[in-house]
């Protein structure tokens, strides 16, 4: 059973059409990344897979879940990552992740929750600290063990190492991997081509709504890949 | 979400929520209002009830003079101390009629009084009651000072009713957009909680922490003012189930608005717009409304017909009082005596004719009253702020309607009064003549100033009173549930997309 | 180039729904309401003219009598409702109207006109400047933060101090954006209103038109205050939500609660005594009617007073005692009431003087000092209500103790006496003539404009791109 399957979505806002019979399948343990300028469509197309909007068009399916008619179920088996984390401030790290897990329906101890953030990469001697005084990087960490923790079949990513420094776009590359590992499907959203290239194994081009092309990561270099990109967008 | 993970939710969030500062600066600042308020409002009352005391006082001591006097009276006439002018003469039955017999009707506070001002600020408490005042007493008041009467009393009620839906609402629309102002809710929203579970729980957890510490304060605040909270416990159960009943209309309204995921801006500017067409908007509007369909008898028209009718009276007086004998069986043969009585004799013929002269625009004027208690009555169904404020002055004995049973009994007493003396009075009619140069300086046709009953207010039964608030509580209670299974129908899909 | 900053800002506010459709709201509310204070004043001020006129032709036609009948029969005189009653009536729902100027009793004021109101129509009574007092600072406070609190959260407020030469002109066009906006819709159209009203009804004279400027400038002053704190406070608040707890909890604290906790400490700190021991007191200095013994002891000071030994050498001794008597309860009137009206003014005094804590207690208390609707003016027309009842009074007992008689014997009078008393007329007092009472409001409002500027300067200076 695929871990996303999307056929044919359309959705369009006013006269705008935002996306346009986009279709993308993943199995489980794949790393698909959605690259496109802003406005290309693909936040829109995550909003979709999360059921906070309804595709005009087309169907959803995660892990044997229709996402347009039981938005609840099928987020039990979506993780997501925003572009930017924010947490509760006055709650510590480990605080923070507990909640969110409990708004997944899951309860986890404290010794569970210190492994997923360690799994995560955040420091052991942050895990008791407010999420007030974190860098981006800690908190976006802090949303990756909250990704975990969900247990999901499918793993959405915003702009995931969108300011991000060097070190921490590094760890959540491992951190992808490790989750491709562990065979859950890892969709992301960017515009970062070189570091997807590392993690990804599929590479999709959204413009104006539509995927205008898609790659297999491992054949294709970081410069034809640039060159590729600059190309269907000029079209 | 099934039950039990709604559960954990909730009792997260209550933790999380009893934690939040915010939440303690609200709670203190709303006790503080209620102690304020219903220790503000005992004292008003403490003071009513210190008038009424010395009025009794005045009351007992003018009878003692009374009798004093009569006794005094009863001495023959000597040098430095002849007859005494009837109206000076409590020995004469008809000047102690007129001159003599002046009592109070009192209105005592109720025990759980300090729960609302009511009308206990505007309406007097005390009624002074001669045989001869039309419709039973002056239509007199106790002043208050006017600016403070124009602002409100700062009561318990007005701290219940304003103050409590603010306090709320803050906390509502402060808590309940946090995730929304902080760029949190799709993190939220991602998870597999649904919108409503998420709000009903947060502010399910708002409701629970801060219905006990109102309930509780409100008591509190009760037991400051001295109100005796043991022996009236049945009506102040009544007033806490009220107070939790409108909290959770409040609690629907928040429902309805925070359904829709907002910031903490819109949210306040829904909940102050909500609060405002509430508490000020529908009040004026339904208050205009009223005076336009049916405007008040104007009082002063009222005093020109009390001039009118007393002119055209005092013209006929003779007539009038010639005719009342006549149609008196035992006075009919006594119409020759007509210009012989003295005032107060006359009175006691002529009072009564000038309130049936008078009665159709006093009917007027109470009607119109009656009609304007009994659509606030109906209106408080509508409007909840004054639905509430109503059943809290019902419950504490300080609503228009005990006011209403005062003047009522009031008036009664009066003509209980009437019924002792006025027949003495008149029977005097019938007696002969007293000689010119009498040997006592009293008249003596009074033997001793009537023992006459004193004012005693008889009170609905406390279950009453209790009925016609828990009826509000039901209705509000039913209002309230509508609203919240609105608010949580309406809260369908996460608001994250834009 | 504020005035142009300030239209552009003007015109972001108009597009905002939710601002600009509050201010609306309000500004209905408050012409509702003047709309129906305004015609309710018109008919019972036609109702007053009516039956004061009606008095006037009772007392000259009231046939011959005794002249301590005519005292006694006297007449009603009828309040005049104050100019500026319909922007703000003050105490005069909650002041009888009308008074029966009585021999022997100074009797209060009769039928206010909230004596029987329904508790809706208690609730629902709210006048212009109980609206904008009560209510023109949460509005205010929330056009501020419009305009500049989430201008700071969305970041477009970066970018115009980037652009800007001088933060300064940046507050100051916002500042004059929320004063713009709730002074032309919240003032100007109730004044506009107010002033073509009185001027239909022939009512608008040289001080009327001074008391609507003042009054006007009186609620301009508390905008621009208002105006000052919201801009300054949505500025200097580390985020918007802050901004916004901030502001409702200034509403709270200024409007909604300080008032009726000021009225209540004032109370509680200068009572009053009640009523009934205030009349109980009077009864027992002046009573209305006395007894024998007092009979006696009032014979004795006529003989003192005529120089005489006997009733008999006294030209009228009932008319003269009724003088005496009457003489006598008007230095307790003096003293008694009085000193209870004193006590009632200077409660208004301490209510003013805590204007310094609350803006809004200082427009209350200024607006109804402008309007001549505050007790200091209700307490002018009772004062001269009295002297025209003591001034009958005395003239009828003159008359009484110019003309002999004794025992049974009266004196009578008829139509040319009545008619030298003249028509009871009350003048309204000036613009200023009682506004000792207000002093401290017009001052504590003076002080939190300044408070206002001051806020607005220091958020200015500290202003960074």
């Amino acid at each position: 059973m695929s871990a996303l399957a999307i056929q044919s979505i359309s959705i369009a806002f006013g006269g705008y059409r935002a996306v346009d019979g986009l279709s993308l399948t993943l199995q489980p343990g794949e790393v698909y990344a959605l690259l496109g300028p802003n406005g290309a469509g693909k936040t829109t197309t995550l909003n979709m897979i999360l059921g906070f909007v309804k595709p005009d068009s087309g169907s959803i399916v995660i892990d044997g879940v229709d996402a347009v008619t039981a938005p609840l179920a099928a987020r039990a088996r979506t993780a997501y990552l925003p572009e930017t984390v924010m947490l509760h401030p006055s709650l510590s790290a480990i605080e923070n992740l507990t909640y969110f897990a409990l708004l997944a329906g899951r309860r986890i101890d404290a010794p569970m929750a210190r492994q997923l953030l360690a799994d995560a990469g955040l420091q052991e001697e942050a895990h008791d600290r407010r999420a007030g005084s974190f860098s981006k990087g800690m908190r976006q960490k802090v949303g990756v063990a909250i990704a975990l923790a969900k247990d999901a079949r499918l793993l959405l990513l915003d702009e995931p190492t969108s300011g991000l420094d060097a070190g921490a776009a590094n760890d959540l590359s491992e951190v992808i991997r490790a989750a491709s590992g562990r065979g859950i499907a890892v969709l992301m959203a960017t515009h970062d081509l070189f570091r997807v290239k590392d993690v990804a194994h599929r590479l999709g081009i959204l413009h104006a709504g539509r995927l205008v092309d898609e790659r297999d990561a491992a054949t294709i270099g970081p410069v034809e890949l640039e060159q590729l990109y600059l190309q269907r967008l000029a079209a | 979400m099934n039950t039990a993970a709604f559960r954990s939710l909730f009792a997260w969030e209550w933790r999380q929520t009893g934690r939040s500062p915010l939440l303690w600066a609200v709670m203190l600042i709303l006790a503080a209002s209620f102690v304020w308020g219903a220790y503000n409002t005992a004292t008003l009352h403490g003071s009513q009830t210190a008038a009424l005391e010395r009025a009794r006082a005045a009351d007992a001591a003018f009878d003692a003079l009374t009798r004093e006097k009569a006794r005094a009276y009863r001495e023959p006439v000597r040098e430095g101390a002849g007859r005494v002018a009837y109206w000076q003469d409590p020995t004469n039955v008809a000047g102690y009629s007129e001159y003599f017999v002046k009592k109070s009707a009192l209105k005592p506070h109720l025990p759980l009084s300090p729960l609302a001002a009511g009308v206990s600020d505007l309406a007097p408490s005390r009624l002074e009651i001669k045989l001869n005042t039309p419709f039973g007493f002056v239509d007199t008041y106790d002043f208050e000072n006017p600016r403070g009467l124009a602002l409100g009393r700062f009561d318990l009620a007005f701290a219940i009713v304003f103050l409590l839906p603010v306090g709320l609402l803050l906390l509502f629309a402060l808590l309940g957009t946090f995730e929304r102002d902080r760029d949190m809710l799709r993190l939220v929203a991602a998870q597999s909680a649904s919108p409503r579970h998420w709000i009903a729980a947060r502010v399910a957890a708002i409701l629970a922490w801060s219905a006990p510490v109102v309930l509780i304060s409100v008591v509190v605040a009760l037991g400051v003012a001295g109100a005796s909270i043991a022996a009236d416990a049945a009506p102040l159960s009544a007033a806490l189930l009220l107070t939790l009943t409108y909290m959770t209309f409040w609690t629907g309204i928040a429902l309805v608005v925070l359904g829709a995921q907002p910031g903490a801006g819109p949210a306040l500017g829904s909940f102050a717009a909500i609060w405002a067409a509430l508490t000020i908007g529908l009040p004026l509007a339904g208050s205009a409304l009223t005076s336009l369909v049916d405007p008040a008898p104007s009082a002063i028209r009222y005093v020109d017909a009390q001039r009118a009718v007393s002119d055209d009276i005092q013209s006929r007086r003779d007539e009038i009082i010639t005719d009342a004998m006549r149609a008196r069986p035992d006075l009919r043969s006594y119409t020759d005596r007509v210009t012989m009585l003295d005032h107060a004799t006359r009175l006691s013929f002529l009072v009564p004719e000038t309130e049936r002269q008078l009665t159709p625009l006093k009917r007027d004027i109470e009607g119109h009253r009656r009609r304007q208690e009994k659509v606030a009555r109906l209106a408080g169904f509508v409007i909840p702020p004054l639905g509430i404020e109503s059943a809290l002055a019902t419950l504490a004995g300080t609503d228009p309607g005990r006011q209403r049973s005062f003047e009522d009994q009031a008036r009664k007493y009066q003509h209980h009064l009437h019924a002792i003396v006025r027949p003495l009075v008149q029977h005097e009619i019938t007696q002969p003549a007293p000689p010119d140069e009498r040997a006592t300086r009293g008249r003596l046709n009074l033997a001793q100033p009537l023992a006459l009953p004193e004012f005693a207010m008889a009170e609905r039964p406390v279950a009453e009173r209790i009925g016609d608030a828990l009826l509000f509580a039901a209705w509000l209670a039913l209002v309230a549930g509508a609203i919240m299974a609105l608010g949580l129908a309406r809260i369908r899909e996460w608001r994250v997309a834009q | 180039m504020i005035w142009r900053l300030t239209h552009l800002e003007l015109a972001i506010l108009r597009r905002d729904r939710r601002a600009w459709g509050a201010l609306l709201a309000l500004a209905s509310l408050i012409l509702l309401s003047f709309l129906a204070i305004a015609t309710q004043n018109v008919r019972s001020d036609a109702d007053k003219q009516a039956v004061a006129a009606a008095e006037r032709a009772r007392w000259v036609g009231q046939g011959e009598k005794d002249p301590h009948s005519a005292a006694h029969y006297s007449i009603f005189a009828f309040k005049p409702s104050p100019a500026l009653a319909a922007l703000d009536p003050g105490s005069e729902s909650f002041v009888g109207q009308t008074v029966w100027l009585e021999a022997h009793h100074q009797n209060d004021m009769l039928y206010r006109p909230q004596q029987n109101a329904s508790l809706l129509q208690r609730i629902g009574f709210a006048a212009p400047a109980a609206l904008i007092t009560g209510f023109a600072p949460l509005i205010i406070f929330l056009i501020a933060f419009t305009l500049v609190a989430q201008d700071r959260e969305r970041g477009t407020m970066r970018v115009a101090l980037g652009a800007a030469i001088h933060p300064r002109m940046i507050v100051g066009a916002k500042a004059l954006t929320v004063w713009c906006a709730s002074t032309g819709l919240l003032l100007l159209p109730v004044t506009a209103g107010s002033l073509l009203w009185l001027g239909l009804g022939g009512r608008l004279d040289g001080d009327t038109a001074l008391r609507m400027i003042c009054w006007a400038l009186v609620m301009a002053s508390y905008f621009a205050f208002l105006a000052a704190v919201g801009i300054a406070v949505s500025l200097r608040m580390a985020n918007a939500r802050l901004a916004l707890t901030a502001l409702f909890g200034l509403w709270i604290f200024f409007a909604l609660a300080l008032p009726r906790v000021a009225s209540g400490m004032v109370d509680a700190a200068r009572p009053l005594p009640s009523s009934q021991s205030v009349r109980q007191e009077i009864a027992e200095a002046a009573p209305a009617f006395w007894s024998d013994e007092q009979n006696a002891r009032n014979r004795a000071k006529l003989l003192a007073r005529y120089g005489v030994t006997r009733v008999e050498d006294i030209p009228n001794p009932r008319m003269a005692e009724l003088d005496l008597v009457e003489r006598h309860s008007h230095e307790v009137f003096d003293r008694i009431l009085g000193g209870f009206y004193g006590r009632v003014a200077a409660q208004d005094r301490l209510f003013a003087a805590f204007g310094f804590l609350s803006p809004t207690i200082a427009a209350q208390a200024a607006s109804a000092s402008v309007a001549g609707s505050d007790f200091s003016h209700h307490r002018d027309f009772i004062d001269s209500a009295e002297r025209y009842r003591r001034d009958l009074v005395n003239r009828m007992n003159a008359d009484g103790m110019g003309h002999r008689a004794h025992g049974t014997e009266r004196h009578t009078n008829d139509d040319k006496l009545w008619s030298q008393v003249p028509e009871f007329a009350y003048p309204t007092p000036p613009l200023g003539r009682f506004a000792g009472t207000a002093l401290p409001a017009f001052m504590a409002l003076l002080a939190w404009l300044a408070i206002g500027g001051l806020l607005l300067i220091t958020a200015a200076r500290r202003l960074r791109p």
